[in-house]
């Protein structure tokens, strides 16, 4: 059964100072904030989680078969050997999908024709960086109702588009998670509406002493 | 044993709970995947035979084995019908296991959903769902009811209220804390005590987690704030895979030292969670006989919770600010969206001033032609997610407050009761089955108080009528009845003894609504400012001010520092040690060239236009402003970028300078243009069909123009045939193409063959997060580029 969680607390996953900078070029060593970019980053870490709704759904799903360059989830081949080798000891794959809701997508879109390109990007770090925070409070949640069991989700894991796992995968993912509760859409090239929203699939394995 | 025994032997010893049932029953051969408490049914006397083994081993309180028997879990295995039977039954082998040794504690935990705020299930129904475990523990016996194992402090809130309003029975609440200290909803120990024990718990504390070891911590944590005692029920160690068995790392003796370093930093009650068996508990009986409980304090202080933070109000610590934002009375926006059932306004407010630093944030959403109860359940429910500042609910109305103190998800202050007798008579028992904080508003039916000691009178009875609702002094705080001087001056010296007196006499905490005292006045800030030092000096505890007002927050933290709460002066110079220094006075005036200048490099778009205006009326000639000035400028820029001094935002925003100021250039350089100059080149770029990233794309379109190129920008989302019609009419030099996924940038291929077949000769250049060198090369664009500065490098040299 898919877990549901659609009113993620901002505190859960509003991310780090640093981490937003990450995104933006930032050097810990060399860049030089003034008072002015400080402000900045304040004020649109504010405005962020004002219009912001950060959900998400997880489920977790068989693998019902493995080969050298992927495995299959359920009735689905998932040609990946990079995913073959994150899962290659869970008995269990999770699937994730994660969004901050349609708020910051349409702020950058205005932000960008009122001119305003730089409060836009910052606007985007801080997003993407939440909607990726709230996939890490999804793994701390399965990893807290699995613990007793004597399981553990993946120490990483993976998102479509990157590295050999196709993009079209989010097709399947959005299927099987019902994603459309969280007021995600797909696009025919299986983009994801609104803009920060994001799927990932991890492992659960057993927790085993050596 | 009555329950009244056990809480005599609470003074004097510490009380062994019994150990774990399901992994235990695992291990005996329960089989996975089954409905626990169904296959305890199928083999009673292997249950009852277990917990006997406990109450033997020196358990005083065992557990039924119903952790899962509630509808919602039951209902996994379609068994949610006979939810009062199972109930029943095991509660009623639980005692026969007991035979009078033990008391009974009827077992509640998690149904696996999350309620409202946080989740789908709504609290009414998780009430509801819990009362049907209920009727079966109670009609089978149970001594008290014990709800574990709770990771979230809503369900856990539903589940006590469910208990309250059906039985009488005492409850016992532990929560499962990860090793960060907090529950799955952010929940810490203190701030779980703070909003469970004021609901009228009879013990507290967490269980399962992790090893003994590690729940110290959070026991230490509450106990110094704790009226009631502490519960502490660890696994035995971390779950492992070993041989094919899950089993738990912690060994007997091992278990049984690190509990009575739990007794030690004060549980009262302690016993075993996961891993553990009846040797477990035998050896725990043995090490914590004789050793002495650490007393329960039975004070908390002035304390409220949200569900991830407590906020406590006391003097000592600092005057606190309660954020008085969220009212719609006098803004007509505001009102508006509330009437919508919009929150957009509500939700900037309530974190503009956590940011700001308010303590608690005040929440009245009071107008008429609304449903005030229902709004104000939305907006607690929407604060409830948001912010970790506690809330204040401000109503007049016992359904407004009671919709809002049932669902919100800590402990609430309410604002406010006074002896008006409607008021008083319906609210205080509305808040005291919550447990909210109170503020105490010094009025009777009669109106306002006329003097000093008229309202010392009414504070009396006051808190006299609250005490008989179990209300103590650390549970109030008491309105200091902020009054306009405009209309009668001796007003504020009312206040300032009564808030002196409550401060000395009463021993209570104090609360003024600060804005009040300046009613009718002009310049009111120096007015508020000059009453809060003042109410700070005769003992304030709190104002209801705005956390973002500079003046206040200066004044009240050198208050602060004055009145000796802020020790060392360490929360003052935390404030103003690294704050920007306010502007001085300028001295000599920097001369335009270099204003501009520093215009481009510090990024000053809203100020750039100006400049320009006053530099073409000094004189100064635009082609050389845009040559000698602008453009040198903005390479420094590029060049910090490259160097990693500046990151994305400054550079973009240097850009969007430059373009201001170009803006201001353009016709002045257009009419001194001669043939000579040349045509521009142009770039036509475009997001591909399929894809609606641009934000790469735009910051390109920009940093080209910036550099002197003509850019038509097509959007996203563009099919191939459009951008080569448009290449076409703008005789392109350049194309440009992004793309952010792999799906979409096998567009810009297409994008290639469409150009080619149709002769255009201009070239290509494409960028995205996928795309590479290589990707480039394969599909015959003539450059790429990684990011915005190497495109403009790319698309200079393309097009010489």
């Amino acid at each position: 059964m898919n877990r549901l969680l659609p009113h993620i607390p901002l505190s859960a996953v509003m991310p780090e100072r640093e981490e937003i900078l990450r995104r933006m070029r930032y050097h810990s060593k060399k860049t030089v904030l003034g008072d002015q970019d400080e402000a900045l980053l304040k004020e649109w870490i504010t405005e962020s989680g004002a219009i912001s709704y950060p959900a998400g759904i997880y489920g977790l799903f068989p693998i019902t078969g493995r080969t050298d360059t992927g495995l299959k989830i359920g009735d689905l081949p998932f040609e990946s050997a990079s995913l073959m080798r994150l899962l290659a000891n869970s008995e269990q794959a999770v699937l994730m999908a994660a969004t901050v809701g349609s708020g910051p997508a349409d702020r950058i879109d205005t932000l960008t024709r009122e001119n305003r390109l730089s409060d836009a990007v910052i606007l985007d770090a801080i997003a993407s960086e939440m909607t990726d925070h709230c996939l890490d409070h999804m793994t701390k949640v399965l990893a807290r109702e699995w613990a007793r069991r004597g399981y553990r989700p993946t120490a990483h894991r993976y998102s479509p588009g990157y590295g050999d796992l196709s993009i079209t995968l989010q097709r399947a993912i959005f299927d099987l998670l019902d994603a459309g509760r969280l007021g995600i859409e797909i696009t025919d090239t299986c983009i994801l509406k609104p803009l920060k929203s994001v799927f990932a699939i991890l492992g659960l394995e057993r927790n085993v002493k050596q | 044993m009555t329950y009244q025994d056990l809480l005599n032997r609470v003074k004097n010893e510490i009380i062994v709970l019994d150990g774990s049932m399901g992994v235990w029953m695992q291990q005996k051969g329960m089989p996975t995947g089954v409905c626990p408490e169904a296959w305890y049914m199928e083999n009673p006397s292997l249950v009852e035979d277990a917990l006997a083994q406990y109450a033997a081993a020196g358990s005083s309180v065992i557990y039924t084995p119903t952790l899962g028997a509630n509808p919602i879990k039951l209902k996994e295995y379609n068994l949610d019908k006979d939810t009062y039977t199972i109930n029943k039954e095991l509660a009623a082998l639980s005692r026969r296991a007991a035979g009078g040794r033990a008391l009974v504690a009827g077992d509640i935990s998690m149904t696996g959903e999350y309620v409202e705020p946080f989740g789908e299930l709504s609290f009414e129904d998780a009430v509801k769902c819990f009362q049907a475990q209920i009727e079966g523990l109670t009609d089978g016996g149970v001594d008290l009811l014990v709800i574990e194992t709770m990771m979230d402090i809503q369900e856990t809130r539903a589940a006590i209220i469910a208990a309250k309003e059906i039985c009488e029975l005492p409850i016992w609440v532990s929560v499962s804390f990860s090793e960060d200290g907090r529950t799955l909803t952010g929940t810490d120990p203190l701030t779980a005590l703070i909003t469970l024990q004021n609901l009228g718990v009879d013990a507290v504390g967490a269980n399962c987690s992790a090893g003994p070891d590690t729940m110290v911590p959070f026991i230490k944590a509450m106990k110094p704030y704790a009226k009631v005692p502490l519960i502490a029920k660890p696994n035995a160690g971390l779950p492992c895979l070993q041989d094919g068995c899950t089993l738990f790392d912690m060994d007997e003796e091992t278990f049984a030292s690190h509990c009575v370093d739990l007794a030690k930093v004060g549980a009262n009650f302690i016993g075993g969670c996961c891993g553990t068996n009846p040797g477990y508990i035998r050896t725990l009986t043995q090490k914590l006989s004789g050793l002495s409980p650490v007393p329960v304090s039975g004070s908390q202080g002035c304390r409220v919770s949200s569900a991830q933070s407590t906020a406590v109000l006391d003097a000592a610590a600092g005057t606190a600010v309660i954020g008085e934002r969220i009212n719609p009375t006098g803004k007509k926006a505001f009102s508006q969206e509330l009437r919508e059932g919009r929150m957009d306004t509500l939700r900037q407010m309530a974190l503009t001033q956590t940011r700001d630093g308010a303590t608690l944030l005040d929440v009245n959403v009071g107008m008429g032609g609304v449903d005030e109860a229902a709004l104000m359940r939305k907006a607690v429910c929407e604060l409830s997610t948001l912010t970790p500042a506690p809330l204040c609910i401000d109503t007049s109305d016992p359904a407004v407050a009671e919709a809002a103190l049932r669902i919100y998800p800590g402990r609430a202050l309410l604002n406010s009761i006074s002896l008006e007798p409607a008021r008083i008579q319906e609210m205080l028992p509305i808040a005291a089955k919550y447990g909210a904080a109170l503020i105490l508003l010094p009025l009777d039916e009669t109106g306002i108080p006329e003097t000093v000691e008229q309202r010392q009178d009414l504070i009396t009875k006051l808190y006299d009528t609250v005490s008989g609702c179990g209300y103590t002094k650390e549970d109030i705080l008491v309105d200091g009845l902020a009054m306009a001087v405009s209309a009668e001056q001796d007003r504020a010296r009312q206040s300032l003894i009564t808030i002196q007196w409550v401060t000395e006499t009463l021993g209570a905490a104090t609360v003024i609504g600060l804005s009040n005292i300046s009613f009718g006045l002009p310049r009111r800030g120096y007015i508020n400012a000059a009453f809060l030092a003042m109410a700070i000096d005769h003992g304030l505890t709190a104002a209801i001010a705005n956390p973002g007002d500079e003046m206040l927050t200066g004044v009240r933290l050198a208050s602060d520092v004055l009145s000796m709460r802020d020790k060392g002066a360490q929360g003052y110079v935390h404030a103003f040690a690294n704050a920007p220094a306010p502007k001085a006075a300028a001295g000599k005036e920097a001369d335009t060239a270099s204003r501009i200048t520093d215009a481009i490099l510090t990024g000053a778009r809203d100020a750039v236009a100006e400049l320009m205006s006053a530099a073409l009326s000094e004189g100064m000639d635009p082609r050389s402003i845009m040559n000698d000035l602008l453009i040198p400028a903005l390479t420094k820029v590029g060049d910090l970028f490259e160097q990693k001094v500046y990151f994305l935002p400054q550079l973009i925003r240097s850009a969007e300078t430059m373009e201001a100021a170009f803006a201001v250039l353009r016709p002045r350089l257009a009419a001194d243009t001669d043939e000579t100059d040349g045509r521009k080149p142009t770039v036509v770029i475009a997001t591909v069909q399929g894809d609606i990233h641009d934000i790469g794309k735009n910051i390109v379109a920009l940093m080209l123009r910036n550099h002197g190129f003509t850019v038509v920008d097509l959007g996203k989302n563009v099919p191939a045939e459009v951008i080569a019609e448009e290449a076409k009419a703008h005789q392109a030099d350049i194309v440009a193409l992004s793309a952010l996924m792999t799906t979409t940038m096998e567009r810009m291929e297409e994008v290639i063959r469409v150009l080619r077949e149709k002769g255009l000769a201009c070239r290509v250049m494409v960028g995205g997060a996928v795309v590479t060198q290589a990707y480039a090369d394969q599909i015959g664009a003539d450059g790429y580029s990684a990011d915005a500065t190497q495109a403009v490098k790319c698309a200079q040299v393309l097009s010489n």
